[in-house]
């Protein structure tokens, strides 16, 4: 657990914006994360939730407020000086977008190859350490196109480890999965943080994942952060926007998907 | 009978589209004008592993296209000879003499430049739009951005290094197949002696026609890249957007080739090259 001492806060969202063609996506998300916290966002599915993650990295532009990453407000940076600072966030894809043009191991390289000066053997050597990191030792020379769709996040897990970042984002990194495949991205999540102690933030509709391996919710409703508190404390809430969000488990489509 | 106001509400309605689609059309040729610029300054800025991935697209600008290109130059090659010869004849002088440097004229100055630049944008700028647009749908350009990469100089800058490397390159083997082709005919159909005939083209050769031709194949080579990758990297919706965009991409390379080398061909006469 985050020193309750140390205010610092990790990644800080204040009052963010995000309109899309005049559709409010983002009404004014506030959010803290402290060092080494996981921090899992659930919403409905549409909610928002990839468009706030995506602000994190400064993938996407808020119309107003701020985030700040280490310190450093970042939405006003321009896209080579958010360089420095994405290299310290790694990223988990929804649907892993791997570079299908490249083999396993140079995607999992690739952030190496393209801002290291490291030798093409230390690369390759680190590659080999974070596939195995996966469970996916000796894969290198396979391409994207003959994983399933595990394997694939697992290689993108990879590759956003590959740089050793202080900050992992996950965007739905269970959606999609078997049971089975389930479990294993949940165990290594989870696994990463007992041994990397990355701070982290994942946006998941899959709330069994996001009680399994955050140290705290937040809810994401039209727009807004309406509840953050532990997964305890956060379950026995009576907020009526919980429920409404629970509401949305019995819908056909999310008994499917559990 | 339509009423005056109605009239005017039609006029309204097609004012208002036709400042919309003006609109569109300056927001368009804006978002091209700043890739091709930001493009250009990664040209001038890229570290030299790019030039592995400018060789790889070379590959397939020029090396997979040279069957192509050598058909379609050869048989216009010939279609050019016959019918430069055919419309000199009902001029009734003894034309055929002037065969050999019209054709030469046509087949370096037009159609060697411009038939290349429409086999690549149809073959290249179509292959390159869809897959930027599948990158683009699939988040791998989200990915490139998020591991500190800039998506224009890993994937715009090496195509347009190797399209202007690779058409002009293109556009002198087509010459050289298009001149072969009028050889044949002049040769075998309208007994020019094959002396003659070469030494005839050979002075066009050396001239600026040559030259001018060159210019041109540039020029078509940055409308490829800059409009395969602006439509590729703007793609939306799924599948159906890679192939709208691809579309897109091949339809307006084709008109803009087509409008520039009138463009240049007015240009170069009138300075008189």
């Amino acid at each position: 657990m985050p020193s309750v001492a140390e205010p610092e806060q990790v990644i800080e969202v204040r009052a963010l914006h995000k309109a899309f063609g005049g559709q409010a996506v983002l009404r004014g998300v506030d959010l803290q994360v402290r060092p080494g916290e996981t921090l899992g966002i659930l919403g409905a599915s549409g909610s928002g939730k990839t468009v706030l993650l995506k602000h994190l990295n400064g993938l996407l532009r808020p119309d107003a407020g701020q985030v700040w990453i280490a310190g450093q407000e970042i939405t006003r940076l321009s896209e080579a000086r958010l360089g420095p600072i994405r290299l310290q966030l790694g990223m988990l894809f929804q649907e892993a977008a791997l570079f299908d043009s490249l083999s396993v191991g140079r995607n999992v390289g690739f952030a190496l190859y393209e801002h290291t000066k490291l030798s093409r053997e230390q690369i390759e050597r680190r590659v080999r350490d974070c596939l195995a990191q996966v469970g996916l030792a000796g894969s290198e020379q396979l391409r994207p196109v003959e994983l399933s769709g595990g394997m694939k996040k697992r290689v993108g897990l990879a590759r956003a480890l590959a740089l050793q970042p202080r900050i992992l984002l996950y965007d739905e990194p269970t959606s999609g999965l078997d049971p089975a495949g389930r479990a294993q991205i949940n165990g290594l999540i989870r696994r990463l943080q007992r041994e990397l102690e990355v701070t982290a933030v994942l946006v998941t509709h899959d709330i069994e994942s996001a009680r399994q391996v955050s140290d705290r919710l937040a809810l994401l409703h039209r727009g807004r952060i309406v509840l953050s508190a532990p997964p305890q404390e956060f379950f026995r809430s009576a907020a009526p926007e919980l429920r409404e969000f629970w509401g949305e488990r019995e819908q056909p489509w999310n008994i499917i998907q559990a | 009978m339509r009423g005056p106001e109605l009239k005017a509400a039609d006029r309204d309605r097609f004012f208002a589209r036709l400042g919309r689609s003006g609109l569109g059309l300056l927001e368009y040729s804006g978002g091209a004008t700043l890739l091709l610029g930001q493009t250009l300054r990664g040209v001038l800025s890229s570290p030299a592993r790019r030039w592995g991935q400018a060789l790889q697209q070379l590959e397939r600008v020029g090396w997979q296209s040279l069957p192509v290109v050598a058909f379609m130059s050869f048989f216009i090659g010939m279609a050019v000879a016959f019918q430069i010869s055919y419309q000199m004849h009902k001029l009734a002088f003894a034309a055929d003499l002037y065969l050999p440097s019209f054709a030469a004229l046509m087949i370096l100055r037009e159609i060697g430049p411009v038939l290349t630049g429409l086999i690549i944008a149809g073959r290249v700028g179509a292959a390159s739009a869809a897959e930027l647009g599948t990158m683009r749908i699939s988040g791998q350009i989200d990915a490139l951005r998020a591991l500190a990469s800039n998506p224009v100089r890993y994937l715009v800058v090496p195509r347009l290094a190797a399209l202007c490397l690779g058409l002009p390159l293109l556009t002198l083997y087509a010459d050289a197949i298009g001149l072969a082709g009028g050889y044949l005919v002049g040769t075998t159909q309208l007994a020019l002696s094959p002396t003659l005939y070469w030494q005839m083209s050979a002075r066009l050769i050396t001239s600026p026609d040559l030259f001018t031709g060159l210019i041109k194949a540039l020029v078509f080579a940055v409308i490829i890249a800059t409009i395969s990758s602006f439509e590729g990297l703007r793609a939306r919706g799924g599948a159906k957007g890679v192939g709208r965009a691809t579309t897109r991409a091949v339809v307006i390379s084709f008109v803009l080739i087509i409008a520039a080398d009138a463009l240049f061909t007015a240009a170069f006469y009138a300075i008189g090259g």
